[in-house]
């Protein structure tokens, strides 16, 4: 049980290190390591891609509980979870400890400057991305034309996406609850 | 005056319990990418509590990015640490990933039945758009605050990244890094103060 149990904390560990760029860059490897290591009967794996469009949080932790909980029970997808964390805690640790030391450099100071616009074009364009897939359920600004989708408007998602917007910026009503609400709508409206 | 707002800021703390129940919270309603759980963290953080500036959580999300591991997670043990230290970002982290490991667990023992409920389906789909609303506040706000002293620059790095990767599906690596050859430009060969700096204030 014990070899079990690190063997998955070094499986995932190493998914956590390597999951660069997105929950789904990681599945292949996972599904790579459940086979090698005959974590479960492989047929099985779709039901991780099920479970985590269902679930909230990131999709690498999200496979992480499942396949430790499917290999060794709750105490393995404790130990998976914490394996898929691990590298994000260690290397923040190490970054943010060089970051402070370093941090009246201002050389340092200045590529932070540099660097905060791009983060704010990319932020914007996740935003544009979500509003493109709730409106028109597809992309419409894109150079990829077999995405796109033009002239299509999903009108009961436009009417939920202006309510949303209209309770967050003129109500105080709490984000979290205005979420909910709009779950509940969704299962009336669509 | 700024020194005597800094003081006035670093009174305004944070307990344990307080900073895993707005984790869990956010966690509980990160359905949909990483960048879901900033419109929470803006408000709690920022908006409420006034512990970091919009800047300063721009630059958490920076570095986040850039490191490997679910930006969630990155972002999370950043706040965390930033403001209560190994502990605290432990406990964020942890804030973060129990209402999906708690879901996971229950989904698995008792409603495998559940995944091809049309209810399930649309409840989820009410959920992203409110998340498409959200995020879009928040793309707003942050644009404001970043780029309201901003030179032209740097307004143009951000709609060059912007139309960039949403427009032309270029990887968001390749504008980060421009933003760090024109960082260290800047720093080592034109000495123009940034507008404000990271960390904690002193």
């Amino acid at each position: 049980m014990f070899w079990k149990l690190l063997r998955l904390y070094l499986i995932f560990f190493k998914i956590g290190l390597f999951s660069y760029g997105g929950g789904y860059v990681m599945l292949p490897l996972i599904r790579h390591d459940v086979e090698a290591y005959d974590l479960f009967p492989i047929e099985e794996f779709n039901e991780i891609v099920a479970i985590s469009q269902m679930t909230p949080g990131p999709i690498a932790t999200n496979a992480a509980t499942y396949t430790g909980y499917r290999g060794a029970g709750f105490l393995g997808s404790v130990v998976a979870t914490t394996g898929v964390v691990s590298p994000s805690v260690l290397l923040l640790y190490i970054v943010i400890t060089i970051l402070r030391k370093y941090k009246n450099l201002h050389v340092v100071q200045t590529i932070l400057d540099g660097v905060r616009p791009i983060t704010v074009g990319m932020i914007s364009s996740v935003a544009l991305y979500f509003f493109e897939q709730t409106i028109f359920v597809g992309r419409v600004f894109s150079t990829d034309i077999y995405q796109m989708k033009v002239g299509f408007i999903d009108f009961k998602e436009l009417l939920l996406f202006s309510l949303v917007l209209g309770a967050l910026t003129k109500t105080k009503i709490s984000p979290i609850l205005v979420t909910l609400s709009a779950g509940v709508i969704g299962m009336i409206i669509f | 005056m700024k020194r005597v707002l800094n003081i006035f800021r670093k009174k305004r703390t944070i307990g344990y319990w307080e900073l895993f129940v707005i984790f869990f919270k956010a966690g509980s309603v990160a359905f949909g990418g990483g960048y879901i759980i900033l419109p929470i963290l803006e408000r709690e953080m920022v908006k409420k509590r006034k512990l970091f500036t919009e800047k300063e959580l721009v630059n958490i999300f920076t570095i986040s990015q850039a490191l490997p591991g679910a930006i969630a997670v990155n972002a999370s043990f950043y706040v965390g640490y930033e403001r209560k230290g190994l502990l605290g970002g432990l406990i964020a982290v942890a804030g973060i990933v129990l209402p999906a490991f708690i879901s996971i667990v229950l989904v698995y023992l008792f409603f495998m039945g559940i995944r091809d409920s049309i209810y399930v389906k649309n409840f989820l789909r009410g959920i992203i758009t409110a998340a498409a609303a959200l995020i879009l506040i928040t793309a707003v706000n942050i644009s404001k605050s970043v780029l309201k002293k901003a030179n032209i620059i740097k307004i143009v790095f951000a709609i060059i990244t912007f139309i960039g990767v949403a427009v032309f599906d270029i990887n968001a690596l390749w504008f980060l890094f421009i933003g760090i050859v024109y960082g260290i430009i800047r720093g080592f060969f034109l000495q123009t103060p940034p507008d404000e700096p990271i960390g904690k204030v002193k």
